[in-house]
């Protein structure tokens, strides 16, 4: 096996249609920078400039108030803190999972593979509700304990599905060697059929990266430690508390002197830069991960 | 990588996870009372509270990260009565489902946050999931007994409850209202500085026709010098406008309500109609934000507050009508805002003020049903004192001689000011600050008073609750109707919320009446089968 | 041009079990998979199973202080009020249609941007695309329902455009035709550059020898896109179509939710939000969530199996 470079055979001509890719895809990135620019401004200036000025481009007066308000006390940090902490421990309980049911449910040669099969599909079906896992949480002692949020949500079944089915592409004459090498089933996926897998193994790592940065709900419902909230569900207060139609938030304290729009943009934007900053640098590698994986024997 | 080095390091990686997990994960343990023996402190208060609580209460007003270490209010509460507080933060956004959730789960802090629901108060309490408070609660705590009798649901609770037991303490308005019914402080503010310019002249209370007037002139004319075209008479959202426009026809149109002698739905009610045109008409001849139904809760004060728009439906409490009058003077330094702005209230058709009695209660307090009594009887003390004058001067202005000091009959502010020379709020320096606030009273009492709240906020206050009182008709309560559950009325949620149907009717083309006709037609079974379950039940009493 | 089928795992081999024969010795043989498998069977019956057994009180009026077990039977009662509610049949019709749509018109999109970014030179360009592309995912729909309101409002960005081009302002937040459309043009900004991420991955296991095929065969790079790329990942474009499938009862709640406005109620009222306005305005009541949970799910599956069963007719793998 040797690894050809894809583009010198792929990318040779530029015809018009690789032109209309081009373009098409510039477009819509452009379509999808400018309200998040359009955001940035927004939470930079100061209510007054925003109502009057139709297209903004450049800010007049630069009004860091909306930043002011939401970096006050501790708020943000608890979250980025508490977010930090679900990913750390969750994402690799994620992978352990995901990776350790995968690779077995791809293999048809052992009794109860289908059967688990539909097990698992079906419990991404059906559900009891929130009351039923409530108690199941509460009997397992992990009411307002961090180890709840990292369990609960410890596989996600689509993206089970998406690695098995990656896994059932690689061909089992891989393993046959191996086998007949005398290897056992552990060493084949960990030393060959992983290497292999690398393009799904970002993948869903990566979603359940996102994943984990984006979740609010459980936390919402089982922890009840204010310096343990992740940021997503500190953004959901924030937001809603400049914008709700409730009247219980007057009892709550006044608004402040910055404009609705200013404080959600942002909030917007505190929680969007440190992943635009890591992101590129995932990326990087994730790419290259993908590219190195178009390897086949 | 050897495959057993991956599954060691993997296994370690878990193993460290359940170990930083148990050691940073909550600290409290589930629902029951857990005191700690404590030493007797600095109580020069009273013996009997020589046992040291430690109280978890979960409220909406708890904000995430806050530092209740150095909280010198929290402090001195705790202090003051021998316990320690945990303070727990609800979701703001769906603070109701949470809580339902923890009380059916049965895991409630000592104490929590409770919407009142009065069907869910009513299932709580008779499947014991929230703690039954002592009969002799009104002897022993006096101050919660006026609590009680003022919110006006006190004996109503206990009377139709089984065993006349209380389960909740409701959070009171006021205790002294400024009307002898309670009534929303719902208003009209207006530019009375642009009014002068275009030559009408405003009264406390005004109609619809004359609001248009007053709302064209501003449009037509441009007082503010926004630009042609660019004043937005009306800055209102659904909620609003409904309060404005269709309330003064129909005060009752949110709900379903006894009309003579029985019970209809309030948009079917008669009114609904002219309220209906008005709005539509309003719309139509663009006296509105032309996108008011989209408008989210701060967006109309942000148009009025920043001079552009002459009219804005908003709360018109002192506290309110200070930080608006306090955010127009931060956009407009040369004006005066107390000239500039002026404050209404809407007028029907036959000239007085429509509007529906309001409870006198907010949103309360349940407790954890296996809590110990003694544990109980201590945060009752606590609540009992919030409930004073002077603990209410401690909460709403700060500590005597640092936050403030009296100078003969005045109060005068030792804030301390930020750059913009706005006093920095309470909230800031004591973090536990909106939850004392919102404990027991909610404060719009104290805002009637409050000397931080500049007397021409109060008095607009005041005055315009007199003017909606003199010329008003109230129309009573109806606790039956409030404290009534059926299969069907339980679900009256699939009509939609009011509000924003009414807007939908105005927005669609064609003639309103056809519309709100065709509206009421398509919901009829569901509205039919509310209303006979409600005839059923409550006609007979 | 033949394409090597996906289907090498299933391929016969002297690793396969044969059912019945001495499954004592197969279960032995396979024990270390059964090791890998068990955390996660464990995860599931903890998680997922146990708390399943709580769908019950779908037939119960659930009491908190009888617990689930002690709740008492009312069988269907739970559903007799939304079977005569014709705005739940509203809500319905308009669940299907707008999901049938999604399928439509929001399902392919991914795939499209992952063959187009497929097309494109490795470097910068394709870089910060991709980065950029990724963006919206991070954002709840609150936030961005908030921008895209603002946008298309009355005094917006949008109709600042539509003026300088010499069009007349409009309401576009109220008009009925526009919503359902920007419902997924807007879905599509927001996630479709996160969702073509799977499609990548499985575009790069393509092997080389395929497009050198091709070339050989004088494809343009168009051709090359039909014929090579997209027979690759035919495999997991089903797939993924299947799961929407079974997610037709959900039609995306929180997207419709932040944007819903009263002038398009009636057309963007889904079961979800329909549900939400019941269980807002009324005490709690959770054997009635749990019951119309119940019902979205048998529908779900009822779609998924259905759907999969269709794919094995056409040949291809299907879920199962």
């Amino acid at each position: 096996m040797h690894k050809r470079k894809k583009k010198r055979i792929l990318h040779g001509r530029i015809d018009a249609f690789s032109v209309f890719i081009y373009i098409t895809l510039g477009l819509w990135g452009l379509i999808i920078l400018y309200p998040f620019y359009n955001a940035i401004l927004i939470s930079m200036v100061s209510q007054y400039e925003y109502l009057n000025t139709p297209f903004m481009l450049f800010p007049k007066n630069i009004d860091l108030t909306a930043y002011n308000v939401l970096l006050q006390g501790n708020r943000l940090l608890v979250g980025y803190r508490t977010t930090l902490i679900i990913l750390l421990l969750g994402v690799p309980l994620n992978m352990f999972l995901t990776i350790g049911m995968a690779y077995p449910l791809s293999r048809n040669r052992f009794p109860g593979q289908k059967m688990i099969f539909y097990f698992v599909v079906f419990s991404m079906l059906f559900s009891g509700g929130l009351i039923p896992l409530y108690l199941v949480v509460r009997n397992l002692g992990l009411t307002n304990n961090i180890l709840a949020i990292i369990l609960i949500t410890g596989i996600n079944t689509f993206y089970l599905i998406l690695m098995k089915n990656y896994f059932s592409s690689i061909p089992v004459s891989l393993e046959e060697s191996a086998k007949i090498d005398g290897a056992n089933d552990l060493y084949i996926l960990f030393v060959i059929m992983l290497p292999l897998a690398k393009p799904i193994l970002a993948t869903v790592l990566l979603f359940y990266t996102v994943d984990r940065w984006n979740e609010w709900f459980y936390p919402m419902i089982f922890l009840r430690n204010r310096n343990m909230i992740p940021l997503q569900m500190i953004l959901r207060n924030i937001v809603f508390e400049t914008t709700s139609n409730e009247i219980a938030d007057a009892a709550v304290g006044y608004r402040v002197q910055v404009f609705s729009d200013g404080i959600k943009m942002a909030a917007i934007t505190l929680t969007m830069t440190p992943i635009m900053i890591v992101y590129p640098f995932v990326q990087k590698y994730f790419m290259k991960g993908i590219m190195l994986g178009s390897v086949k024997g | 990588m050897k495959p057993k080095k991956i599954i060691s390091v993997l296994l370690l990686m878990l193993v460290a996870a359940v170990i930083v997990s148990a050691c940073s994960g909550g600290a409290t343990r589930p629902s029951g009372s857990n005191e700690t023996p404590g030493t007797t402190e600095n109580n020069a208060e009273t013996p009997k509270f020589d046992k040291k609580y430690r109280i978890t209460t979960a409220a909406i007003e708890i904000n995430e990260g806050a530092d209740f270490e150095s909280d010198k209010m929290l402090k001195y509460f705790n202090e003051k009565f021998n316990v320690e507080h945990e303070l727990i933060p609800i979701a703001r956004n769906q603070r109701k489902e949470v809580v339902n959730l923890w009380v059916s789960a049965g895991d409630l802090p000592d104490m929590c946050w409770f919407d009142m629901v009065y069907v869910d108060y009513k299932n709580f309490s008779e499947q014991g999931l929230i703690k039954a408070l002592p009969d002799d609660l009104e002897e022993r705590f006096p101050n919660l007994a006026k609590v009680l009798e003022k919110s006006g649901v006190g004996k109503e609770f206990r009377s139709r409850d089984p065993e006349g037991k209380l389960y909740a303490i409701p959070k009171v308005i006021y205790f002294d209202a400024p009307t002898e019914k309670v009534i929303a402080h719902t208003s009209v503010y207006y530019r009375k500085d642009w009014a002068d310019k275009v030559g009408i002249k405003m009264d406390k209370l005004a109609s619809t026709e004359e609001v248009a007037q007053l709302a064209r002139a501003f449009i037509q004319q441009d007082p503010g010098g926004n630009g042609p075209g660019k004043t937005i008479g009306i800055a209102a959202d659904n909620t609003r406008l409904t309060q404005m426009l269709v309330e003064p026809f129909n005060p009752c149109v949110t709900d379903f309500f006894r009309y003579e002698g029985k019970y209809i739905w309030g948009p079917a009610a008669p009114g609904t109609l002219d309220g209906l045109k008005v709005w539509q008409n309003f719309y139509r001849e663009g006296l509105l934000h032309p996108d008011f139904y989209v408008m989210k809760k701060n967006d109309p004060v942000d148009l009025f507050v920043s001079g552009k728009a002459g009219i804005l439906m908003h709360d018109g409490d002192g506290k309110v009508i200070q930080a608006v009058l306090h955010d127009f003077k931060a956009q407009h330094p040369d004006l005066d805002a107390t000239e500039a702005i002026g404050m209404f209230a809407m007028k029907g058709p036959d000239g007085k003020h429509h509007v529906m009695e309001s409870v006198n209660y907010w949103c309360g307090v349940i407790f954890n049903p296996n809590i110990e009594d003694d544990k109980l009887d201590r945060i009752l003390h606590i609540m009992d004192y919030v409930a004073t004058e002077e603990a209410q001067n401690i909460i709403r202005l700060g500590f005597e001689g640092i936050d403030w000091k009296r100078e003969g009959d005045t109060i005068v502010s030792l804030r301390p000011k930020d750059e913009s020379g706005n006093m920095i709020l309470l909230k800031e320096t004591y973090p536990s600050q909106p939850y004392w606030g919102f404990l027991v009273l909610t404060g719009d009492d104290f805002s009637l008073r409050d000397p931080n709240i500049p007397k021409a906020a109060r008095d607009m206050a005041i005055e315009t609750f007199k003017a909606k009182e003199k010329d008003g008709n109230i129309v009573p309560l109806d606790f039956d109707l409030r404290f009534f559950s059926g299969p069907n009325y339980n679900k009256k949620g699939t009509l939609g919320v009011v509000y924003d149907e009414l807007a939908g009717l105005v927005l669609k083309e064609g003639d309103i009446e056809t519309t709100w006709k065709e509206w009421l037609e398509s919901k009829a079974d569901i509205i039919n089968a509310i209303t006979e379950e409600l005839n059923g039940a409550l006609l007979n009493k | 041009m033949k394409v090597e089928g996906r289907k090498l795992a299933k391929s016969k081999t002297a690793l396969d079990f044969k059912k019945g024969k001495d499954i004592i010795k197969d279960i032995r043989k396979a024990k270390y998979l059964y090791l890998l498998l068990l955390p996660g069977i464990i995860y599931y019956i903890v998680f997922h199973y146990f708390p399943m057994g709580g769908v019950i009180i779908a037939f119960k009026e659930y009491k908190a202080n009888l617990g689930i077990l002690g709740s008492p039977w009312i069988g269907l009662k739970n559903y007799s009020f939304v079977f005569k509610d014709p705005a739940f049949f509203n809500a319905l019709k308009n669940t299907l249609v707008i999901s049938v749509q999604r399928l439509i018109f929001q399902f392919p999109f991914p795939v499209i941007i992952a063959l187009f970014f497929n097309e494109i030179r490795d470097g910068v360009y394709k870089r910060v695309l991709q980065t950029v592309f990724t963006f919206p995912h991070f954002l709840s729909w609150v936030i961005v329902a908030g921008i895209l309101v603002n946008f298309m409002s009355f005094n917006g960005a949008l109709n600042n455009i539509a003026e300088l081009l010499g069009f007349e302002r409009k309401s576009f937040l109220s008009d009925v035709n526009l919503f359902r459309p920007m419902l997924y043009i807007t879905e599509n900004w927001k996630n479709a550059g996160w969702q073509s991420i799977i499609y990548l991955a499985a575009i790069t296991s393509i092997s080389q020898e395929q497009y050198e095929a091709a070339e050989i065969d004088g494809c343009s790079r168009f051709k090359k896109m039909i014929f090579v790329t997209i027979p690759n990942i035919q495999n997991t474009i089903i797939i993924l179509f299947i799961l929407a499938v079974g997610r037709i009862m959900n039609a995306g709640f929180e997207q419709i939710f932040n944007m819903q406005n009263p002038a398009v109620k009636d057309i963007s009222d889904i079961l979800d939000t329909y549900i939400y306005r019941i269980t807002f305005m009324g005490p709690a009541d959770f054997s009635f969530s749990t019951a119309i949970g119940l019902f979205k799910s048998i529908i779900n599956f009822i779609l998924i199996t259905a759907t999969d069963r269709i794919a094995k007719g056409f040949g291809e793998e299907g879920l199962f």
